[in-house]
């Protein structure tokens, strides 16, 4: 369930590396804690961000939630189909579902990120 | 935490459970959403057994919920039930109830999960001070309560029991049996679709939900939780007590001056609540849509002009409308029918505009030979 090729934050974010560019999205635990998502606040193209820093917010049926950035960088993209298809965040999290594109600031802190075993240990240890 | 007699079957249907009011309750199965829309075009089967069922028999029973009561009790026919509230003597709302008239003397309440204990102990309490000559028993334990709500709540129930169903008009109840279980059913419900509660024997509970579940998969009744129910509810405007209704707000200030019988005698809040009425309330609830994408939640606060004017006591994203929609009490200045202010979601300000309720209107049925009747404006919480 977990794939492998991804980094994890705490909050439950994900995020694949690819170059200098990271794609983000919330884990498969993320969107079923969560619930149903029914809209989605997404970051601005052209933001810096910072790592740990709150850069938009899901709102569910349940309730509302933060969503971080793991890394600090420049939105360089955004997933717009969110804004029809927010349920892509629960149907499909780590495809269709991502959520924004973050030119890295700084490559090494993505070492600092769980990887998938390291974020499956920390579900465990969460229940 | 308490459990319901279903847990086990919650449990079974790999429900996500959560504490409410006190109870470990089952906030949905598959989804909010997908549970949504099954009560919306089918039906949905709800465990409401959390709720408190309260018998008052006597035969000073009438005068009695007269006094604890703001509805007309002498109006309600017996196999009827009404929609009503419990005040305090300062006119706030202590509960919102439906009764059932099940004889000339003999009622059935059914209360708040979160209100139960002070209930009891209120009716107790009054029961005592003016010594009526009824009977108060707290029947929670003993009885089980499930909802069939949606467009095919009729079809699903009428597979159950023998008698005709279609003629059981809203607010109407029949006692009936099923398998021999004993059941009191009634098209009462808390969704704004067709629907019915029934109330049976804790110790029956489950096999009536299973038979419900294996005879209702044709209709596509599928089981749903706490938090379709909410939705359901808020997009017909009815009234959560915690949320809408408290010790401190009134049924002047909520809109629900047609649950206060004034003319009926004295009343535990009569006095207070005629006095609101002469001088007008402070504040009102009303609801409103979100002008622009967002999600209103409890708690945050309205503004027009810069200024405070009131807050959100319950909101959620409809399905139905596509919006943020919401109740909140406002100053009565803001009060009328497409009144702007703004809705602080998290520092941003997002207009909204007030509405009538319900949020949502049903479909006409289908087919024609369906009638087609309300099956109320009020809910049983």
């Amino acid at each position: 369930m977990i794939p492998q090729d991804l980094r994890y934050h705490k909050e439950h974010e994900w995020i694949r590396v690819e170059g200098q560019q990271a794609t983000l999205g919330i884990s498969d635990f993320a969107q079923d804690a969560l619930g149903d998502v029914v809209y989605i606040d997404l970051p601005k193209v052209e933001a810096a961000v910072t790592a740990n820093q709150e850069i938009g917010e899901i709102e569910s049926t349940k309730a509302t939630s933060s969503l971080y950035t793991p890394v600090s960088g420049t939105v360089v993209k955004v997933n717009t189909e969110l804004q029809d298809h927010p349920e892509l965040l629960n149907t499909d999290p780590y495809g269709r579902g991502w959520i924004a594109v973050i030119e890295l600031a700084d490559p090494k802190e993505v070492e600092a990120l769980m990887t998938a075993s390291e974020y499956e240990q920390f579900l465990a240890s969460q229940s | 935490m308490k459990t319901t007699p279903l847990h086990e079957i919650h449990v079974a249907f790999r429900a996500k459970l959560t504490e409410f009011a006190g109870w470990h309750m089952p906030v949905q199965y598959v989804g909010v959403l997908a549970e949504y829309e099954a009560v919306r075009t089918r039906a949905g089967l709800f465990d409401v057994s959390h709720m408190g069922r309260i018998e008052v028999v006597g035969e000073e029973a009438v005068p009695f919920l007269q006094w604890i009561t703001t509805n007309d009790v002498n109006t309600v026919d017996i196999l009827h039930s009404q929609y009503s509230l419990i005040c305090n003597p300062q006119g706030g709302i202590k509960d919102d109830i439906f009764l059932y008239r099940l004889g000339q003397s003999s009622f059935l309440l059914c209360v708040n999960a979160s209100n139960r204990e002070k209930i009891v102990n209120w009716l107790h309490t009054q029961q005592r001070q003016r010594s009526y000559a009824v009977h108060i028993h707290d029947r929670s334990e003993e009885l089980a309560q499930l909802a069939v709500q949606g467009p095919q709540s009729l079809a699903v129930l009428q597979h159950l029991v023998g008698q005709e169903l279609s003629s059981l008009k809203p607010r109407r109840c029949i006692e009936t049996t099923c398998d021999h279980i004993p059941l009191l059913i009634s098209r009462t419900g808390y969704t704004g679709e067709r629907g019915y509660e029934l109330y049976m024997p804790a110790q029956h509970a489950q096999a009536v939900w299973d038979l419900l579940i294996r005879k209702g998969s044709a209709q596509g009744l599928q089981p749903a939780g706490l938090g379709a129910r909410d939705l359901l509810r808020l997009e017909m405007g009815y009234f959560l007590y915690g949320n809408e209704l408290t010790e401190e707000t009134t049924p002047i200030e909520a809109g629900a001056r047609s649950l206060v019988c004034f003319d009926k005698g004295p009343f535990v809040g009569r006095e207070a609540l005629c006095l609101q009425v002469q001088h007008g309330p402070s504040r009102q609830l009303v609801p409103f849509i979100l002008l622009e994408k967002g999600v209103p939640r409890h708690g945050m606060v309205l503004y027009r002009n810069n200024q405070i004017i009131g807050q959100v006591t319950s909101g959620n994203f409809s399905p139905a409308l596509h919006q943020g929609i919401g109740l909140g009490y406002v100053t009565p200045d803001v009060a009328q029918v497409g009144a702007l202010f703004e809705v602080d979601v998290r520092s941003r300000r997002i207009p909204a505009r007030v509405v009538t309720a319900p949020f949502y209107t049903r479909k006409a049925p289908p087919s024609p030979t369906s009638a087609r009747t309300s099956d109320g404006g009020s809910p049983s919480s």
